[in-house]
């Protein structure tokens, strides 16, 4: 079991030097995600100043920033369509199965060699995100919450990785799966939260989208850091985020499974 | 005298590379390069229909050359002229005439058939359909296309591709023709044909073509004359026969006794190789003759065999004698 | 030497060669083009909706009603439609660097507009479809004041417009010929472009001045709806010929970075 986890870390370390070779790289992929959020931002910056208004869906001006830099800094873990890409090209071409004769075990193999850019962006986002709640003059979130808010971030990036892998997994059906990446992208763009607060919709649309896995990505984690749900309402969603965590990774191993026995290892 | 039909001189050629081992956060915003000659003052004169082997070890400047002679790069120093045309300031007129096979890229589309690509090759080329067709109909017949022509690029073993990449190559009838490597990876009955094919078209058509490999088959069997190039700079260039006799100056006599024998001291100099009762003498040209018969004399012998040193070998002493020069 | 026509415009007449290419491509991957076709529809319809769920709960965006951001959305479809024709230009660095440029260096054709058309998507021109269906949808279903002529304009600063975000982006990929993996900065430029989707004359100043002069997203689509409902025809006209100057401009750069670029090609080393 020591040997398995080191191997996999082994793996992360390799590609973390590989990133390393291209420093003025990862200081682009480290402020790529906040261009997002900068624009975003002063869209919600605009909306606040043309309407007066200082509240907007339960989200002040300050809370709002609070809220979109948080779902920016959860959202960099996510392991990102090159994934995708890369697990279609070796599913499609074959070369699948020359990382299937090492004894090492696929997914995990992939996992770990994308996490490197996550690391490095997620764990900045972190720092950046607390030094402007703080500077900002808002309340972090009280230990409970906060306890709260690490498992939802937690269960965030695992359902992350669940779905980015699981449209990977795709390929052994489909030749082509990026158009599925970025129909996914778009859609969970708007029902995460991303674009827009979910308190923003008509109430009862809000009830249910908090409840479907896309609001796991992004609206639970940024809701209980900013103080949207009460302690009771944020732990039924860390739950709820938790379920659809365990339903997807079950999907995805069955899925890798049917996969594997589907898989021709054209080429050659 | 005709005018060579590819002229090179005094032609180098630099890359700019960052210098290895910078460290800290001063390296993210600069880096310092340092400046790499690949290609030192190269000279040389190609006549029309003549088939060159331009051979060397790796890193030797070889695709440097070939990229300078198609327009591709630019030289830092020096004149390139190929039918006239400078290749990289002439480039778009120019490759109208030239024809290009990099045995490491494909130049046909993947996902789609490999008619459809020579169709769009008809297109870029100009070329007339009936001409077209009767070229096309040339290669299927010489190249074994037919069963391959409506299949997607993809789906083709290497040596099909490599059979469809040359016609697409040479569709529009060049006059000189640049194959970086086209029989690596191939089995022997695909670099056969490819090979006769080479052969007839340069015969046939007096087509002038440049040849990089690293298979000694290939030059063997098809060119005359070999530039062999190392570390940026021509160390030989003549005909093949030539490079073997001013290389070749020792054979090995291999002979198996009944027995083991004792080498006598007047021998032992010339002993290479010794298995049980097999021995393996390297003997000066000059000498095989009389020393033959000395060696006979040390013991009961069953066979004896004499062995000229391939090509092959040659160019390891070659690449040997370069490296630790 | 026998002179042949310019590079460039025997692109133009070979194009059916090159739409016939893409038709090929996309005929070997049919589910790919209709998946492609159901993520378009459903890109526009969240824009769509999102502007309603954000409209219904404030109220316009300053000048920006319902039925104007309905039209912004389908000049941005338009827009990134014609972009997603040429999206190979996405790979122009790794051409760049691993040396794929070579196969289109060995053509008598121009080897920037070559590699651009053989590898035509025309998995776009459902898009711009979409977005011409939603400026129906928005002209004939909401109050907007329009004349016949404010549409021509319109349309031919939509179409125009186009290059003003694509040659930006052909330009940073030039980069490649000089610092070699030009990629991440590459994808920090296109994060940008999702102000294309954003009424920009509501943002201050600065803004309004950068994404008009230094990367001209204001003209994907902000200045097509304004030049529709909102300006004097003369106006319109006069955001034309601005444009043209810019895209003029933009054109120059490139070519000249194109050509210096080339100079200093490497081709993968030796």
């Amino acid at each position: 079991m020591k040997v398995m986890a080191g191997k996999y870390l082994v793996i992360f370390i390799t590609q973390m030097k590989n990133l390393l070779e291209y420093k003025i790289n990862i200081l682009l992929k480290l402020i790529r995600p906040f261009v997002m959020t900068a624009a975003v931002g002063s869209l919600w910056l605009v909306l606040f100043k043309l309407t007066g208004r200082d509240n907007i869906g339960g989200f002040t001006r300050q809370s709002f920033i609070i809220y979109l830099l948080t779902i920016r800094f959860i959202a960099v873990f996510s392991p990102g369509g090159a994934s995708i890409a890369e697990m279609n090209e070796e599913i499609r071409t074959g070369n699948l199965a020359m990382r299937l004769v090492r004894p090492a075990h696929y997914l995990p193999w992939l996992l770990f060699r994308n996490l490197p850019v996550p690391f490095i962006s997620g764990i900045t986002g972190l720092i950046l995100v607390s030094i402007l709640t703080v500077l900002l003059g808002a309340d972090l979130p009280k230990a409970g919450m906060m306890l709260l808010f690490v498992c939802s971030v937690i269960a965030t990036i695992t359902l992350q990785y669940a779905i980015y892998q699981g449209i990977g997994i795709l390929s052994f059906w489909i030749y082509e799966v990026f158009p599925i990446e970025r129909f996914y992208k778009s859609v969970s763009g708007l029902l995460s939260g991303e674009l827009i607060p979910l308190t923003i919709f008509p109430a009862t649309a809000s009830e249910v989208l908090q409840f479907l896995p896309f609001a796991s990505l992004a609206f639970i984690p940024g809701g209980i850091f900013t103080g949207v749900f009460t302690f009771e309402q944020a732990l039924v969603r860390v739950i709820v985020q938790w379920t659809w965590a365990a339903i997807l990774w079950g999907l995805v191993i069955t899925t890798y499974q049917r996969g594997l026995e589907k898989f021709e290892a054209q080429g050659g | 005298m005709a005018e060579p039909i590819i002229e090179m001189k005094h032609v180098c050629k630099s890359f700019s590379v960052p210098v290895k081992g910078q460290q800290g956060w001063k390296s993210i915003f600069y880096r310092k390069n340092q400046t790499v000659d690949v290609l030192n003052n190269i000279n040389f004169s190609i006549d029309e229909g003549e088939f060159i082997g331009y051979i060397g070890p790796n890193g030797a400047g070889k695709s440097t050359t070939i990229k300078l002679l198609t327009g591709i790069l630019y030289p830092s120093r020096g004149d390139i002229r190929v039918m006239d045309y400078n290749p990289h300031r002439d480039r778009y007129h120019y490759t109208y005439h030239i024809g290009v096979v990099f045995g490491q890229r494909s130049l046909l589309e993947f996902d789609i058939p490999v008619m459809d690509s020579f169709k769009l090759y008809q297109a870029i080329y100009e070329l007339d359909g009936r001409l077209f067709q009767e070229r096309l109909d040339e290669f299927t017949h010489l190249l074994k296309l037919d069963d391959l022509l409506h299949v997607p690029v993809r789906k083709l073993s290497l040596g099909q591709r490599m059979r469809c990449e040359i016609a697409a190559s040479l569709l529009h009838r060049p006059k000189v023709i640049f194959l970086d490597e086209p029989t690596i990876g191939l089995d022997a009955l695909s670099k056969h044909e490819i090979r006769q094919f080479l052969t007839r078209i340069n015969q046939e058509e007096k087509v002038t073509i440049i040849l990089t490999t690293h298979d000694m088959g290939d030059i063997e069997q098809l060119c005359e004359r070999i530039v062999f190039i190392n570390v940026g700079n021509i160390v030989y260039d003549g005909p093949l026969d030539t490079l073997k006799n001013n290389y070749i100056t020792h054979k090995d006599i291999v002979i198996v006794y009944e027995e083991p024998i004792d080498v006598p001291d007047a021998f032992v100099s010339l002993l290479k190789e010794k298995n049980i009762t097999t021995y393996t003498f390297n003997v000066p040209n000059a000498e095989v003759v009389s020393i033959v018969p000395a060696l006979l004399q040390l013991g009961a012998a069953y066979d004896v065999s004499i062995h000229e040193p391939t090509l092959e070998d040659v160019v390891k002493i070659i690449y040997s004698n370069h490296i630790h020069a | 030497m026998k002179f042949r026509e310019r590079s460039i415009v025997k692109h133009f007449r070979i194009l059916p060669e090159y739409v016939k290419l893409a038709v090929k491509r996309e005929s070997e991957y049919k589910l790919g083009f209709y998946t492609f076709i159901f993520h378009q529809l459903v890109t526009a319809a969240i824009w769509l909706l999102f502007w309603k769920v954000l409209i219904n709960k404030i109220g316009d965006f300053g000048s920006w009603n319902y039925g104007r951001m309905v039209l912004l959305t389908g000049f941005v479809t338009i827009n990134m439609g014609m972009w997603l024709t040429f999206v190979f230009i996405w790979r122009l660095p790794r051409q760049i660097l691993t040396g794929e440029l070579n196969s289109h260096l060995i053509k008598p054709v121009h080897p920037f507009l070559h590699m651009i058309l053989q590898h035509l998507n025309l998995r776009s021109l459902p898009r711009i479809l979409i977005g011409v269906l939603i400026l129906i949808y928005a002209l004939s279903h909401f109050e907007l004041q329009y004349s016949r002529w404010s549409l021509v304009v319109a349309g031919v600063t939509s179409f125009l417009s186009f290059l003003t975000s694509f040659m930006p982006f052909a330009t940073i990929c030039l980069l490649a010929f000089w610092i070699g993996r030009a990629e991440f900065i590459r994808d920090l430029f296109i994060e940008l472009f999702v102000f294309q989707n954003y009424p920009l004359t509501e943002f201050p100043t600065v803004f309004i001045a950068v994404f008009t002069v230094v990367i001209p997203l204001i003209f994907s689509a902000t200045v097509p709806v304004l030049v529709l409902t909102k300006l004097s025809l003369g106006w319109g006209m006069l955001l034309l010929a601005g444009l043209i100057i810019i895209i003029s401009l933009q054109l120059w750069l490139f070519g000249f970075l194109w050509n210096r670029g080339l100079r200093r090609y490497e081709s993968y080393g030796g």
